[in-house]
């Protein structure tokens, strides 16, 4: 409805909360992670599943607030200002890419 | 397999007349689409990377020795491969929308694909395998 009777450069409409809700999902998704990392982690020498959780810790954190920042940016930017958020998506990779690792050693490891 | 298409992505991506286009920033709506797209694919990564990590804290043992280990090693590294492809995927996208160029084909859903079926094999050998 907006797009028809609205200007967009003016009325940013429902992208920003739409992309809001996808980095927040995503952070959840970081989240579900660290806790199935330490669920029933009881087995011997699983120090690295500890290490893993805390890493997914601090990531759902930066994830929920880059969520924050990119938000607030795009609703404090006229609408032809936003830009490309390169370095939160180069942060949440590393993130991920991070998390995926600490589980791949903590396979490996215990072969 | 997916190296070699994330290789041949980037040779794509690197074409012979860079520096000859004009480039344009996209209307804020395809940005904040290509970041979505980037950020559910890389939900998807999560959740094969979690998917590892309840193979090897949930799933009673099965197999040979060490076959849980190997699956959720599989998947660790598949989600790494995916959140890895589409940051790149992200980069040629937003490359092309500034230059208004066609979108590149993507070769994430032949990855995750494949990469799928490699991990179901896997699982099926190793069950087979106890026998």
């Amino acid at each position: 409805m907006n797009r028809r009777t609205r200007r967009l450069t003016d009325r940013p409409g429902l992208q920003p909360e739409r992309t809001a809700l996808s980095w927040d999902r995503t952070a959840i998704g970081l989240l579900a992670n660290g806790a199935l990392l330490v669920f029933r982690s009881n087995h011997a020498g699983q120090i690295v599943l500890y290490i893993a959780a805390g890493f997914a810790l601090l990531a759902t954190l930066t994830c929920a607030l880059l969520s924050r920042y990119r938000h607030r940016r795009i609703l404090t930017v006229a609408t032809t200002e936003i830009r490309a958020f390169t370095g939160g998506l180069l942060t949440v990779t590393g993130l991920i890419v991070g998390l995926g690792l600490v589980v791949l050693v903590a396979a490996l490891s215990a072969l | 397999m997916s190296t070699g298409s994330a290789a041949r992505d980037a040779h794509e991506g690197d074409a012979p007349d860079e520096g000859a286009e004009i480039d344009i920033e996209p209307d804020y709506r395809f940005t904040l689409a290509n970041e979505r797209t980037f950020l559910a694919w890389n939900r998807t990564s999560l959740g094969l990377i979690a998917g590892g990590v309840a193979v090897l804290q949930l799933v009673p043992e099965f197999g040979p020795t060490g076959s849980r280990h190997i699956v959720g090693a599989l998947l660790a590294i598949l989600g790494i491969v995916v959140s890895l492809a589409s940051l790149r995927r992200w980069a040629l996208v937003q490359r092309a929308m500034r230059r208004d160029a066609d979108l590149p084909p993507s070769r994430l859903p032949l990855v995750l694909t494949g990469g799928l079926i490699v991990v179901t094999l896997a699982v099926v050998a190793l069950v087979l395998a106890a026998r």
